[in-house]
């Protein structure tokens, strides 16, 4: 592992957690039941959390790329951080190169 | 820092483990939906009212009041309660680390789920196809000439037979052609005929080659060197981010779950 991360390796980014899928079912709020594949428990989260999860699955990314693809200000971005934080406490998201 | 988000229910399961299918997650949501709502009600835990203009720290101009323009992303980050508290993670249902309900989401079971506001029910496909159906293609994905690609064309770990072509590769061992859903057919590709370095090639081949053909979109060569490299150097696969290892056992149930 440590040489596979010494070729090229990028700076440290969010991504999605592997082997997630994001299968998920929604009703008309905005709390969404999500499967973890990692696992193996379901989540009930809400549009926040599902969003964020949608953007690192199109391409991984650091906090302030994240903020400003959803359209955040600065105010929020302590929201966002925690936000992340729980994700990857629950293996939805990873943290590396 | 966010608090953790509650657990609700441990739930055990047994079965033929590996692969799960729809119905397993179908009998999840009905049981979770009723389940959830009603914990979130007795709990109190605060949902956000929607109709409410989302409160701003105190020292912080609401931009809704300067009359500029926000995304509905910017309306919803950092308004108070359960949302906010729990980053996003109302509640948890726990669940036994082998359950494992699916792998992939075949098309059958994106088409059959009502996604309500979700805008990507369309992005899972799990076509992935076994090394049998890519021995007998003639046609390989991106030009690959499958008489003259080697292992170590794609994967950077070099070793024994890496320098083997993919096609060879994939021929040893047996290899039952299964159902999507018949699982007992599956657990026989497990193929004790064959050492674990030669099933790993073998089913990162086909991997690789399902990738490749847009297959399995969510799989990357990043996650798949990952593995095969994990195994050379530790027999083993971490995730980064701090999961638990995939040993032997996992990283055949998943390459094998898979196709």
């Amino acid at each position: 592992m440590t040489q596979y991360l010494a070729m090229g390796a990028a700076a440290p980014h969010w991504r999605l957690g592997f082997g997630q899928q994001l299968q998920h079912h929604g009703w008309d709020t905005d709390e969404f039941l999500l499967f973890n594949d990692l696992a193996g428990d379901t989540h009930l989260v809400d549009q926040d959390a599902l969003d964020v999860l949608h953007l690192l699955r199109e391409a991984p990314d650091d906090v302030a790329g994240l903020a400003a693809r959803l359209g955040l200000g600065p105010e929020q971005a302590p929201v966002l951080d925690a936000l992340l934080e729980t994700l990857h406490r629950l293996s939805l998201v990873e943290y590396g190169a | 820092m966010a608090a953790a988000p509650k657990s609700l229910i441990l739930i055990t399961t047994t079965g033929s483990g590996g692969r799960g299918n729809e119905s397993c997650l179908i009998v999840l949501y009905t049981l979770l939906l009723a389940t959830a709502r009603q914990f979130i009600k007795d709990t109190n835990v605060a949902t956000p009212d929607p109709d409410q203009q989302p409160p701003r720290l105190p020292s912080t101009p609401s931009p809704l009041a300067a009359g500029q323009p926000t995304s509905p992303a910017r309306r919803r980050f950092g308004r108070a309660g359960a949302a906010a508290a729990a980053g996003g993670v109302l509640a948890t249902v726990k669940s036994s680390p082998g359950m494992a309900c699916t792998i992939c989401w075949t098309p059958s079971a994106d088409q059959s789920m009502l996604i309500g506001k979700s805008h990507h029910a369309e992005n899972n496909p799990c076509n992935g196809v076994p090394p049998s159906s890519w021995i007998a293609s003639t046609s390989w994905p991106n030009n690959i000439n499958r008489d003259t690609f080697k292992f170590q064309d794609a994967f950077t770990m070099r070793g024994t037979n890496t320098d083997k072509t993919m096609l060879a590769l994939m021929q040893v061992g047996s290899d039952a052609v299964c159902a999507k859903n018949d699982y007992a057919c599956k657990a026989n590709r497990y193929d004790s005929s064959l050492s674990n370095d030669a099933w790993m090639m073998k089913y990162l081949c086909a991997n690789f080659l399902n990738m490749t053909s847009k297959k399995m979109p969510f799989l990357t060569m990043e996650i798949l060197n990952g593995i095969w490299t994990g195994w050379c150097t530790n027999s083993a696969y971490t995730p980064r981010g701090g999961a638990k290892a995939w040993g032997i056992a996992d990283l055949k149930r998943y390459l094998s779950g898979t196709v």
